[in-house]
């Protein structure tokens, strides 16, 4: 079970540091006694045929640490919210989980009153950190309560249990649910501590959100490991190239835009960070120059690339970089590597046939790791998992990753892009059509398009940009009520009102002809533009 | 030059409140400054003073408030080479 990973811990060294956050660190043996609490509590309210779910709207306190691994340990799954969502899809959420329950720290108490509204069915909500000031109580503390406190009781749940569910841009607009059990997760966890040897007086450092899966990874195989997780204030890389050092952190884990923003502020010099010794990146193509930098101000780190979607639990695809693959010039991005342990990969071509060892393809990945679907099933999202044999290959049950790629003899998969249009924002999954949509809705125009701008050389993309044919409201007014509905890094950066938009032979929106017209367009334009190209263009090292 | 900063963190920042609302000591973090908005505030002082901030002097705290960019930013204009050059942010 994936909180077992803390609990055994916990039982041999109680007295060690496991968790730093908001100024001060908390030993195992607190950590555990915390989260028994939570877990007894959380039991004794389970009622027949409801859901075996638990929502936990928690931000970077230790609280959330302890509502992680108490909703765990009582059997049930852990559905994080992020104070950083608009309250309306903070809801959505809320109402597609079915949670009838949920877990509130007292940083996200305030943000329930615009949230509380919007629910027909709102959970019970209970107050995680029972003993935080509570001065400045919002209007919903009427509804709060602390848990129960009930005796404690042996854990309960199986391996194929749900552990958490996560939610991902769906491109009809509705974020869609992924349901990882504790055999998914604990897959890969295991996978993890065979790949990387222990190293003592770990310290891990979480900038990952909750909301996405890399937390996973940065919580349970620091905990198996013994080590502390170090949460800092914030994740903003400026803020943390001096957390890095204060705390003497050993483990990195990062989407490459957050290493790309601090190389680009001028904080990857030589020997920067000596003392890390294992940095990961993922979410996103990690280009050669940023590798390279990362080597030179990490020396005693070993760096590596990781893939995969949420769909397949953290990461399905590793890439160790080495100084001899930097060498060569003509690697200028990293490759997605070698199948992490237990984890199969095929290259097919549109009709799931297998492509010819080295042609592109679609990615289909398989393994303990895939999820047993999403969590509504509709007829879009049953099409990701297909039921196939191949020849070498031992699994049945295959996920369609979307991703394009082909595979080496000498470097494993590389990437080349998606089948459709969905893209990453700083390591971000955002599907086009969901933020078309929002567009579409919060501008009222007859057409709109939406463009990743400015892309860099590695394809990765800072930002978007909106075009939208007969607009109603100021573009400033559009992006604002798009702010209440897309997280932040889904909102376009700019709004341009057009006459028409480019159209190709087929009379579809030529989006191609549209970036190449804006590009041109802001070369001779205004100073935000030419400042976002710079910040797409190869940085200083 | 605290209002050149202001009309260089309207034109760059991506602020969830206008500039205007802003005094020079409220922070430009809790008004929705991102690590992206940073880095776009950032190059773009460096364009309209032609000059390269000193990595030292890049830090969390220097992008706290417009009273902190203007405190990092004035022994700079005053000492380097580019003092004289004059302040060019709206060339559109």
């Amino acid at each position: 079970m994936l909180h077992a990973f803390f609990f055994d811990s916990a039982a041999n060294q109680p007295h060690s540091a496991a968790l730093w956050v908001d100024g001060r660190a908390y030993a195992y043996g607190e950590i555990e006694a915390r989260a028994r609490r939570v877990s007894s509590g959380l039991a004794s309210l389970a009622r027949a045929g409801e859901a075996r779910r638990c929502l936990l709207f928690a931000h970077r306190s230790a609280a959330a640490y302890w509502g992680v691994l108490g909703i765990l340990d009582a059997g049930l799954a852990y559905v994080p919210l992020s104070p950083k969502m608009p309250a309306a899809r903070i809801a959505a959420i809320i109402g597609q989980s079915g949670a009838p329950s949920m877990l509130v720290d007292h940083r996200c108490a305030g943000m329930l009153d615009d949230v509380l509204p919007l629910l027909e069915n709102p959970p019970r909500i209970f107050l995680l950190d029972e003993d935080a000031d509570h001065s400045d109580r919002p209007a919903a503390a009427a509804r709060l309560q602390p848990l129960p406190t009930a005796p404690c009781k042996q854990s309960r749940g199986a391996v194929d249990d749900i552990a958490y569910v996560l939610f991902t841009s769906g491109s009809t607009g509705v974020p869609k649910g992924v349901p990882i059990t504790h055999a998914n997760a604990d897959a890969y966890i295991n996978g993890q501590l065979q790949l990387h040897g222990k190293v003592d007086n770990a310290r891990y450092i979480q900038l990952c959100e909750l909301v996405f899966d890399p937390s996973v990874h940065d919580m349970f195989v620091c905990w198996a490991n013994g080590g502390c997780l170090y949460v800092p204030d914030t994740v903003d890389p400026l803020f943390n190239a001096d957390f890095v050092n204060r705390h003497r952190i050993t483990h990195w884990n990062s989407v490459a835009s957050a290493a790309g923003f601090m190389q680009q502020m001028r904080k990857l010099a030589p020997g920067a960070f000596p003392d890390l010794r294992v940095s990961l990146f993922g979410g996103e193509p990690l280009p050669r120059s940023l590798a390279l930098a990362w080597m030179r101000a990490a020396p005693n780190s070993r760096v590596f690339h990781m893939y995969g979607p949420t769909e397949a639990t953290i990461a399905c695809t590793g890439f160790e970089v080495s100084g001899a693959f930097l060498e060569d010039a003509r690697n200028t991005v990293m490759p997605l590597g070698w199948p992490l342990p237990g984890v199969e990969w095929m290259i097919v071509d549109a009709g799931l046939e297998p492509v010819a060892f080295g042609d592109r393809g679609e990615l289909l990945v398989a393994g303990p790791q895939i999820a047993g679907g999403y969590l509504v099933q509709d007829e879009a999202g049953s099409r990701r998992f297909v039921e196939r044999s191949y020849p070498g290959r031992h699994a049945r049950r295959w996920y369609r990753s979307g991703d394009v790629a082909h595979a080496t003899a000498n470097h494993g998969l590389v990437f080349h892009g998606r089948v459709d249009r969905q893209v990453k924002i700083r390591g971000n999954r955002v599907e086009l059509e969901e933020v078309e949509n929002v567009v579409q809705a919060c501008s009222q125009g007859t057409q709109c398009a939406v463009i990743p701008w400015p892309v860099d050389e590695a394809g990765r993309a800072a930002g978007l940009v909106a075009f939208v044919v007969n607009a109603r409201g100021e573009p400033e007014r559009v992006l604002q009520a798009c702010r209440r509905r897309l997280p932040l890094y889904a909102v376009p950066q700019r709004l341009v009102v057009v006459d028409s938009l480019p159209l190709n032979a087929n009379g579809k929106i030529d989006r191609m002809a549209l970036a190449g017209q804006f590009a041109s367009d802001t070369m001779a334009g205004r100073t935000v533009d030419r400042v976002a190209q710079r910040v797409a263009a190869h940085p200083r090292a | 030059m605290k209002a050149e900063l202001r009309s260089i963190i309207a034109e760059t920042a991506c602020l969830d409140v206008p500039v205007a609302t802003l005094s020079d000591t409220d922070s430009l973090y809790d008004a929705g400054l991102s690590s992206l908005g940073t880095l776009r505030v950032m190059l773009a002082i460096e364009e309209a003073l032609n000059l390269e901030i000193p990595a030292e002097r890049i830090t969390f705290d220097t992008f706290q408030s417009i009273e902190s960019l203007a405190s990092m930013l004035a022994p700079l204009i005053q000492e380097g080479p580019t003092a004289s050059a004059p302040f060019a942010t709206t060339q559109r």
